[in-house]
């Protein structure tokens, strides 16, 4: 997919990955979570929300568990988890190259 | 009270596009239709008194069959407060939110670049489109202008007044549509750069290029459609069927005085006949054609009645290099439909009695004769015929002819005859 997928993640897709770490969540859901979990520093937009659902569920890296009218759930898939963690090692490294190159 | 606006952006200015309609919206003007036919370049607001409080957001369209994502985005959009407006044709949807609270519809420019993909997907067909059309529009043209150029020049210039304005006008719309695509698919791959590199477009100028296309779209067609108007209305004028030797008003020879001696004419062919009518044309370029024909029954210096027939054409343009022109267009003309007379024996040889080809033989001569430019004669016998059939085409100063000589009618007396009263007239 997606150019951003290849390497390392956005902000966005980032969080969006880790509101489905614990539990299934519908879209409305995962803004909630995001926006919570951030402390309403990060907003996700609707267009932003469903494009990165889109984009993931091609990906495989979630994958829809149940359908009620428009409400679609989704939970994360063994590879979605692997490009999270991905991403949360690398995130790691550079904070802590950052915090070395402090001392 | 509704109110028509032009749009300012072009259509594929998805950041001058919103910031247009959040503008007006400012303004007290809610967007409430873009036209389905988007090209014209306008579009209608009503006044609005919650307009003010409103923002309007562009979703990029990834769907051009079916609307079940449009729907389905709409759907979800709409939790958030955004209700769907209409859509910039098959570019954009168009949402406004009444609530000051909600986020905005893409929260990060990557995101928006992820939901333009598809949409670019469809750009390189349409691009693929543009870049195709003109070659279908041209198609007739195409191998005329390639293989025969000449004769393509030549028809221009005999009928300059419908054939040129025509060309143009084809290719004024075919330039301008071309443009237009390139231009949009451009546009949007611009947009999509700075998204994937993180960052929101800027607005590009505002130069009202969909008021600008249209209108010179709409002024060529109107002075095209004027044009070939008054062109129907005067087309009696241009063309004028000949009623025989007296109307030809042109150095000419006749059938009688191409017959060999001793050769005694016995009863002339009516136009039905000779299945010819005798024409004269104008044109800007080429003010005096004359196509004219002869047929007769002959009684052959041997004693033997034999057919003979005599077709001349005359051009009178109004320069020596465009008489040129329609000379080696006439050329090529000659030789081109000989060629295909031959492929076309070859391709039906299983409906023909013999397999020995369309020819015993053809073939074409570049000669010199004095007091012509330059001369061309054309001499080929069908299979199965005796009689050797002759065209000289030549040319003199801006005078053009050509001659085809069937049967008795003997070519080099008509070529004699036909060159002293060419010099006859200087």
């Amino acid at each position: 997919m997606g150019d951003k997928l290849r390497g390392q993640l956005t902000e966005s897709m980032f969080y969006v990955l880790m509101a489905f770490l614990q539990e299934e969540r519908c879209g409305t859901d995962v803004a909630a979570y995001v926006e919570q979990r951030t402390h309403g520093r990060l907003r996700l937009g609707p267009g932003t929300l469903y494009t990165l659902l889109g984009k993931f569920q091609e990906e495989h890296l979630i994958e829809e568990t149940q359908v009620e009218g428009r409400k679609r759930t989704y939970r994360l898939t063994d590879k979605g988890r692997a490009a999270y963690l991905e991403e949360l090692e690398r995130l790691r490294a550079c904070v802590r190259d950052g915090e070395e190159a402090l001392q | 009270m509704l109110v028509k606006k032009w749009v300012p952006c072009p259509l594929w200015d998805v950041t001058g596009l919103q910031d247009w309609l959040n503008e007006e919206a400012a303004a007290g003007y809610a967007l409430s239709e873009w036209p389905r036919w988007n090209f014209i370049g306008w579009v209608r607001f009503r006044e609005d008194a919650t307009a003010p409080r409103s923002r309007y957001c562009l979703d990029p369209i990834g769907e051009r069959l079916g609307e079940a994502e449009l729907r389905s985005r709409t759907g979800s959009y709409g939790e958030y407060g955004w209700r769907y407006v209409g859509k910039v044709g098959q570019l954009y949807a168009i949402y406004r939110c009444d609530d000051p609270e909600a986020p905005a519809l893409y929260s990060d420019p990557e995101s928006l670049s992820l939901a333009m993909k598809k949409q670019m997907r469809w750009m390189w067909l349409g691009l693929l489109f543009w870049l195709i059309w003109p070659v279908a529009l041209f198609w007739d043209e195409w191998p005329l202008l390639f293989h025969y150029p000449a004769e393509f020049a030549r028809e221009l210039i005999l009928r300059a007044e419908v054939l040129i304005p025509i060309y143009g006008v084809m290719l004024a719309l075919a330039i301008l549509a071309v443009s237009w695509g390139i231009g949009t698919f451009l546009g949007v791959r611009r947009v999509r750069r700075f998204l994937r590199r993180g960052a929101w477009p800027p607005a590009g100028p505002r130069r009202y290029p969909e008021r600008r296309y249209f209108r010179i779209g709409c002024i060529i067609t109107l002075v095209f459609v004027l044009y070939l108007g008054a062109m129907l209305i005067s087309g009696g004028e241009r063309k004028e069927n000949l009623s025989g030797p007296e109307d030809w008003d042109f150095p000419h020879v006749t059938l009688a005085e191409t017959l060999p001696e001793g050769a005694e004419l016995l009863w002339e062919y009516s136009d039905a006949k000779l299945i010819h009518r005798d024409t004269r044309e104008r044109s800007l370029l080429a003010p005096e054609q004359y196509d004219v024909a002869q047929g007769a029954m002959v009684k052959a210096p041997d004693g033997k009645a034999k057919e003979a027939r005599f077709y001349l054409e005359f051009v009178r343009a109004v320069s020596p290099s465009l008489a040129r022109t329609v000379y080696q267009g006439r050329v090529e003309a000659q030789w081109h439909t000989l060629n295909d007379y031959q492929e076309s024996w070859v391709e039906n040889s299983l409906f023909n009695d013999n397999d020995q080809g369309a020819y015993v033989f053809h073939r074409k001569e570049e000669l010199s004769w004095p007091g012509l430019d330059a001369l061309t004669r054309f001499t080929w016998q069908y299979a199965g015929e005796t009689d050797v059939d002759t065209v000289y085409v030549g040319l003199a100063g801006e005078r053009v002819f050509a001659f085809h000589c069937i049967g008795v009618s003997d070519p080099d007396i008509a070529l004699e005859l036909f060159v002293s009263r060419l010099d006859d007239e200087n």
